[in-house]
């Protein structure tokens, strides 16, 4: 019970501090409010986008639901409120979708079943299991994300991104060197790998857990990702024995920390086999869930089908540039600008994210029909850059995207990460593969 | 105690033992002295360098040149204006919309606060509207509502609408309210290009030159954000793209969207020197990266070996020189151009198309310059 209570307590003054640092950034206006058209996620797209009242009620509503999760009387309901909240709005916008995001999202739920208050002295085995569980899920699956040839072989993207750092203190000029990118890139992979086993096992965990903070907090220094080190952090706590946490709370100033010491032969209580079903049910979706992109050709980095929801973090640097052209009846083409509709993120997001093109191709479909009542096709020239390679044709230019489906399938309209058109090479083809493909 | 020992044991003294190993491991597995791929590319230095040899300068001339041709319509006389004033003051609007273009890739910082880029440049022009402020006893500058009869375009008008003795004639008019009305525009041009000149010279170029990372917001991503944008849409499209007719269905040429239209002979040259501009801020100077002034060459070339280091500077280098060229191409009056030669002017047009893929792609990716401020956990 007592990993359980530390983790809500921290949960929720994690949650307040993000929630809060959300809303001083300005994110509120440029993630929520701002934008004139949104990309929503599959199924959510009857999800009302909110309004200036609305945004203060979602966000208030992430604070007040913190502040109660800060309590064990009222945990549950404060977990329930935050959880709504705060994934009504990722659900809003799959641009602004982050692994981190979606993690918070999945504790606060299971904040909402598990015991954590602290009156309830004996709780089911499986409560704890469960986020543990889900932790080594979590480390499990992001390393196995790394072993890839641009990871391990080539170092990419650190290789790219740490020599940005090299005013960094003491670590600085080390960061210029190739040899340092190739250590953080198979050290990234192994201690992700190697984390769920090491934070299991009383013998290694408490050697292992300073390194995890080091890594945690080296990468909140060095890349722009927000809370999710110290949401880590946090949650890996879990993994410590009941007298230790017992011993953190008791040591703390003041009464109202305190909780009752584990009652050492009471045994645990126990959950109906429903409980534990639904338990290993959640579980088993996450189990497999990241799986599904094993079901597509082709580089997941690139294509990107069944990429979210499978804890690849911080794997690449990729970039895009996409151009529509619209096409009307009469066969005559133009240009169309999508900054008009489209804030810079998103713009940079779609630039690399092949169902944000398709949706954005829809998107401007309507836009014309609405203004001109003229139907016209879509289509994009989209340039994209992975991983330190130079840009090419990452999609189909010559196909009518609106009559493509952002189902499961197979994105056959992406071109392959090997087949490399580039630029010059384009402009050569380009009258043939227009006559050919009937634009 | 029950409680402390488990403290001890899962934080105690043990606790940073374990990181030692790591960070020997870091220290000894690379000595700075024994490799030279190190990227020892100084940012505050290349920063320094541009800010001091390249925007500031920059600044200064389009404020000198502002400055002058405000001083020349003060010291006509109305009444007395000749055809022969006509032509000297259309020679300084010349020089003063040349030393526009080199200052109008640094859209970011004290330009974006003031809107520079929109008092100065929008065009095409709204002659009707022009014609009409002249006529009223006052005129404020910078209104959302009158950028498109502001600025450059504005005064072009004034000195092209006729041949330069008829516009004398017209101009020493006093209800025609054209020479009252250029001092107004100039006055307001000259005024807002020492406002942001000054700016940079007092402060904005120190806390510039301070600001070394790469995070969206700090100056090589303001920056670089700043040309993409004016490269793609000012440049790109607003000397190009947009006349020749490459946005628009019927593809139909729009000669009267060219830059200064009504001078005529100046299109080409505005664009030719807006891309010299470009290649200027990427070589850090004139000469091409011949020189040791540090650039955006030699940021990629620090790099090193590798397809997204000197590899694309070779690249971006060649496009730098193919796009010159196909520029050079190019007749004024632009207008006749895109209309007569309309496919060779999408051939030049193809060729800067190629240099946005460049720099806003291979560029900003190898760069690692980030656009947006906002979490980010890999793209």
């Amino acid at each position: 019970m007592a990993p359980l209570l530390t983790l809500r307590r921290m949960f929720a003054v994690l949650v307040l501090f993000s929630t809060t640092r959300f809303v001083f950034n300005g994110w509120v206006d440029t993630q929520v409010l701002d934008p004139i058209w949104t990309f929503p996620f599959d199924g959510f797209e009857w999800l009302p986008r909110p309004s200036l009242t609305g945004a203060w009620v979602l966000f208030s509503g992430m604070i007040l639901g913190g502040v109660l999760l800060l309590f064990g009387k009222t945990a549950k309901w404060g977990a329930a409120l935050f959880f709504i909240c705060f994934t009504y709005v990722e659900l809003l916008d799959k641009s602004n979708y982050l692994n981190h995001y979606y993690f918070v999202s999945l504790v606060a739920f299971m904040l909402i079943w598990l015991p954590t208050s602290a009156t309830t002295s004996m709780v089911p085995r499986l409560a704890v299991t469960s986020i543990r569980l889900l932790l080594a899920l979590v480390y499990f699956y992001a390393g196995l994300a790394k072993l890839n040839a641009d990871w391990l072989l080539n170092a990419q993207p650190l290789i790219m991104w740490l020599p940005q750092h090299s005013s960094f203190p003491l670590l600085g000029p080390l960061f210029a060197f190739k040899e340092v990118a190739f250590l953080f890139s198979w050290a990234g992979a192994a201690f992700d790998l190697f984390a769920p086993f090491a934070l299991f096992s009383d013998r290694i965990r408490p050697y292992f857990y300073p390194i995890l903070v080091t890594f945690h907090v080296l990468t909140w220094i060095l890349f722009p990702i927000g809370v999710f080190p110290w949401v880590m952090i946090a949650c890996t706590t879990v993994f410590f024995s009941d007298g230790w946490h017992v011993g953190l709370w008791n040591r703390m100033p003041g009464s109202s920390w305190r909780v009752p010491l584990p009652n050492s032969d009471g045994g645990n209580a126990i959950w109906s086999v429903q409980q534990v079903a639904l338990v290993w049910i959640f579980l088993g979706i996450q189990l497999i869930f990241p799986w599904r992109v094993l079901a597509y050709q082709g580089s997941m980095y690139w294509h990107e089908s069944g990429y979210r929801f499978g804890w690849r973090v911080m794997l690449m640097e990729k970039a895009g540039w996409a151009t529509y052209f619209i096409q009307n009846d009469k066969g005559q083409e133009r240009e169309f600008p999508v900054g008009d509709f489209l804030t810079p993120n998103q713009e940079k997001m779609m630039g690399t994210q092949p169902d944000l093109m398709i949706a954005t191709a829809k998107h401007i479909q309507e836009i014309w029909d609405d203004a001109k009542g003229e139907h016209v096709r879509v289509r994009a020239e989209v340039w994209a850059s992975l991983n330190g390679r130079r840009s090419q044709l990452m999609i189909d230019p010559f196909v009518d995207l609106t009559t493509l489906e952002n189902d499961w399938g197979q994105r056959t309209f992406v071109l392959p990460l090997d087949s490399v058109i580039r630029p010059k090479q384009y402009e050569s083809m380009k009258d043939s593969l227009r006559d050919a493909r009937g634009w | 105690m029950f409680a402390s020992n488990h403290l001890k044991r899962e934080t105690g003294l043990r606790f940073w033992g374990p990181v030692l190993p790591f960070l020997v491991l870091l220290f000894s597995g690379c000595d700075p002295s024994d490799d030279n791929n190190a990227d020892n590319f100084d940012r505050g230095a290349y920063l320094t360098e541009t800010a001091d040899n390249i925007i500031v300068p920059a600044y200064a001339e389009f404020a000198e040149e502002s400055q002058s041709l405000k001083q020349a319509l003060d010291d006509l006389v109305l009444g007395q204006v000749s055809a022969e004033d006509i032509i000297a003051l259309r020679e300084t609007l010349r020089e003063t919309y040349m030393a526009w273009q080199r200052v109008q890739l640094f859209d970011f910082g004290p330009a974006i606060n003031r809107a520079l880029l929109v008092t100065t440049n929008t065009y095409p022009t709204d002659p009707v509207e022009i014609a009409e402020a002249a006529l009223l006893p006052s005129w404020t500058g910078g209104l959302p509502g009158i950028l498109d009869s502001s600025g450059l375009p504005a005064l072009e008008w004034l000195m092209f609408s006729e041949d330069a003795t008829a516009t004398a004639v017209t101009w020493n008019e006093e209800t025609s309210g054209r020479l009252f009305h250029a001092r107004r525009l100039a006055t307001f041009m000259a005024d807002e290009a020492e406002a942001v000149h000054s700016s940079w010279t007092s402060g904005y170029r120190d806390s510039f030159v301070a600001s070394t990372g790469t995070e969206a917001g700090s100056s090589i991503g303001e920056m670089l954000n700043a040309f993409n944008r004016v490269y793609e849409a000012n440049i790109r499209k607003g000397k190009l793209g947009l006349p020749n007719g490459f946005m628009t269905f019927s593809q139909t040429p729009q000669p009267e969207l060219v830059e200064a239209p009504f001078a005529a002979m100046w299109s080409v040259d505005f664009l030719a020197e807006s891309l010299k501009s470009c290649a200027h801020v990427y070589f850090g100077d004139d000469s091409n990266g011949s020189t040791n002034a540090l650039g955006l060459d030699d940021y990629l070339k620090s790099l090193g070996d590798v397809s997204y280091g000197e590899g694309l500077h070779d690249d971006i280098a060649a496009q730098l020189s193919s796009a010159e060229t196909a520029i050079a191409s190019l007749e004024d009056p632009l207008a006749t151009f895109v209309v007569e030669q309309q496919a060779a002017s999408y051939d030049v047009y193809g060729e800067l198309q190629a240099l946005v893929v460049l720099w806003k792609v291979d560029m900003m990716s190898s760069l690692g310059v980030l656009i947006t401020y906002q979490d980010n956990d890999g793209d």
